[in-house]
C-alpha cells in the first residue's frame, strides 16, 4: 500500500476536482482493497482538507451566481444595499455640480458687460489723455476749455468771400445774410435784455468768421457764433468742474469763468458761445429756448 | 467666481476718482475765449491772427507776437487796447523766403487792479 508520501504522489490530481465531483466518486464502486480503497482514502483527506481550510467552492459560488443573480431581471440593480454608498469603505463623494439656473447665467454675462464697459470708459480717455469719455470731443483743464481739432465739420468757402453788412439790426439778420439756419439762437433771453450790438467778422488767415451779438441787461450777455472747423477756440475758465447739458441730443458744455457764466457747444461747423452773469438756469433756459417752437418757452 | 467679479468692481470703483479727478486749484481766468493762428501765406509773407475777448472791460487786452529763427529773436510786437475785445486782428510778416521760423503768441488781458492773464501757443512757419 501507499505511504502519504504515496497517496500525494499518485492522487494529487484530487486536489483539481470539485467538492461534489469529489463527494461523486465516494458513491462509486471500486474493487476492494489495494487501488480503490487509496483513492477513497484520498477523497476522504482531500475533502477533510477543504473543511479544515475554509475554502470556498469556486464552481459552487459560481454557479449560484449564475443562477441567482445573473438574470435578465436584475440587469441595472446592484447587488449592495444603498447604505453601502456611504460606509466606511464607500468611495470618496465627489462634490455636488450645481445646476445652472437660468438668469444667472444671463446676470453674470451682464454684469462682465457692464465692467467691461465701465473700464472701456475709464481707462480708454485716460490712455488717450482724456479724463473721460466727453473729453474726447471736447477737452478741459482747470483753466481752460476747447473742442477737439477734428470734431466740427467743413466751411462753407462761399462764406469767406463774402462782404458782410456794415449794420445788423438783430442777431437773426446776421444769420440770415449768411444762410445759417441751423438752430442756435434763442427764443428767450433774460428779462430787460437790449440788443447793443451785432458785428460779423472775417479772418482771412484762420478762413474763419465770427457773428457776435451783445446784449445788456443790467450786465452784458454775449453770443458769439464762430465758423471755423480747423481752429477752435480756446475758453477760459475757473477751476470748476464742466457741467454737460445736453439738449436735442447736442451737448452744451456750461462752465463758469469771471464770475459769469458761460455755454459753448458745436452745431455742425458752426461752434457756439453764450457769456453772461446770470443764474446758471437762466442760461440753461436760454438753451432750451434754441430748439423750443415759438410759444414753449 | 462672483468674489472675484465683485473685487473687480470694487478695485475700477476706486480707480475712477483718481483717472477723472482735475488735479490743482481753482484759479480764476481773466480771458474769456481766444484762438490764434501762424500760417505761411506767400514766399516770404507770414500771416499772424489772434482773436482774444474778456468777460469784462480790461485795461489791457491784446496780443504780443515774437517771432524767432532757431533761439534768436528777430522781432517782438505787441498790439494792445482797452475793451472786452481784440478780434480778429491779423498783421503780416515779412520774412527771408525759405527760412524757418518759431512764432510764439500770447494774448493776454489785464484788469483795473493790475491783475493779468496771458496764454501762449507756439507756431512752426516756413516764410
Amino acid at each position: 500500500m501507499a505511504g502519504p508520501d504515496g497517496t500525494r504522489r499518485n492522487f494529487a490530481y484530487l486536489r483539481a476536482l470539485s467538492t461534489p465531483r469529489l463527494e461523486e466518486l465516494l458513491t462509486m464502486d471500486f474493487p476492494s482493497g489495494g487501488e480503490g480503497e487509496a483513492l477513497i482514502e484520498a477523497v476522504i483527506q482531500e475533502l477533510l482538507n477543504r473543511e479544515d481550510a475554509g475554502l470556498p467552492d469556486v464552481d459552487r459560488a459560481w454557479a449560484d451566481f449564475q443562477s441567482r443573480y445573473n438574470v435578465p431581471e436584475g440587469d441595472g440593480l446592484s447587488l449592495y444595499p444603498p447604505e453601502a454608498e456611504s460606509g466606511p469603505d464607500a468611495p470618496a463623494k465627489r462634490p455636488k455640480r450645481r445646476r445652472p439656473v437660468p438668469g444667472r447665467a444671463w446676470a453674470r454675462t451682464a454684469l462682465a458687460a457692464c465692467i467691461a464697459l465701465a473700464l472701456l470708459a475709464a481707462l480708454v480717455p485716460a490712455a488717450l489723455g482724456y479724463a473721460n469719455l466727453a473729453e474726447m470731443v471736447a477737452r478741459w483743464t482747470d483753466r481752460s476749455f476747447s473742442f477737439s481739432p477734428d470734431s466740427g465739420g467743413e466751411m462753407d468757402p462761399d462764406l469767406l468771400s463774402k462782404e458782410p453788412k456794415e449794420r445788423y439790426s438783430s442777431l437773426q439778420e446776421a444769420l440770415e445774410d449768411y444762410g445759417i439756419t441751423a438752430p442756435v439762437l434763442p427764443s428767450w433771453m433774460p428779462e430787460r435784455s437790449i440788443l447793443s450790438g451785432v458785428s460779423v467778422q472775417a479772418a482771412p488767415i484762420s478762413k474763419s468768421i465770427r457773428i457776435h451779438a451783445a446784449y445788456f441787461n443790467g450786465t452784458a450777455i454775449q453770443i458769439v457764433l464762430h465758423f471755423d472747423p480747423g481752429a477752435a477756440y480756446t475758453y477760459g475758465k475757473d477751476g470748476e468742474p464742466v457741467e454737460v447739458y445736453t439738449v436735442e441730443k447736442i451737448d452744451h458744455y456750461i462752465f463758469e469763468n469771471g464770475g459769469q457764466v458761460q455755454a459753448v457747444w458745436r452745431s455742425g461747423s458752426l461752434e457756439c458761445a453764450i457769456f453772461g452773469e446770470m443764474p446758471r438756469d437762466d442760461l440753461k433756459r436760454m438753451i432750451r429756448s434754441i430748439y423750443e417752437e415759438e410759444g414753449e418757452t | 467666481m462672483r468674489k472675484k467679479l465683485t473685487a473687480l468692481l470694487v478695485l475700477l470703483l476706486a480707480l475712477l476718482p483718481v483717472l477723472t479727478s482735475a488735479a490743482g486749484a481753482a484759479s480764476e481766468s481773466r480771458i474769456n475765449a481766444y484762438t490764434m493762428k501762424a500760417v505761411s501765406l506767400d514766399s516770404g509773407v507770414v500771416g499772424i491772427e489772434f482773436d482774444v475777448s474778456a468777460p469784462r472791460t480790461m485795461k489791457a487786452i491784446g496780443a504780443q507776437i515774437d517771432i524767432y529763427s532757431g533761439t534768436t529773436l528777430l522781432r517782438s510786437r505787441t498790439h494792445t487796447g482797452r475793451g472786452k475785445f481784440a478780434f480778429g486782428l491779423t498783421s503780416r510778416e515779412y520774412l527771408v523766403p525759405g527760412g524757418r521760423y518759431y512764432i510764439e503768441i500770447t494774448v493776454f488781458a489785464r484788469n483795473y487792479s493790475g491783475q493779468e492773464d496771458r496764454r501762449t501757443e507756439g507756431f512752426y512757419v516756413t516764410a
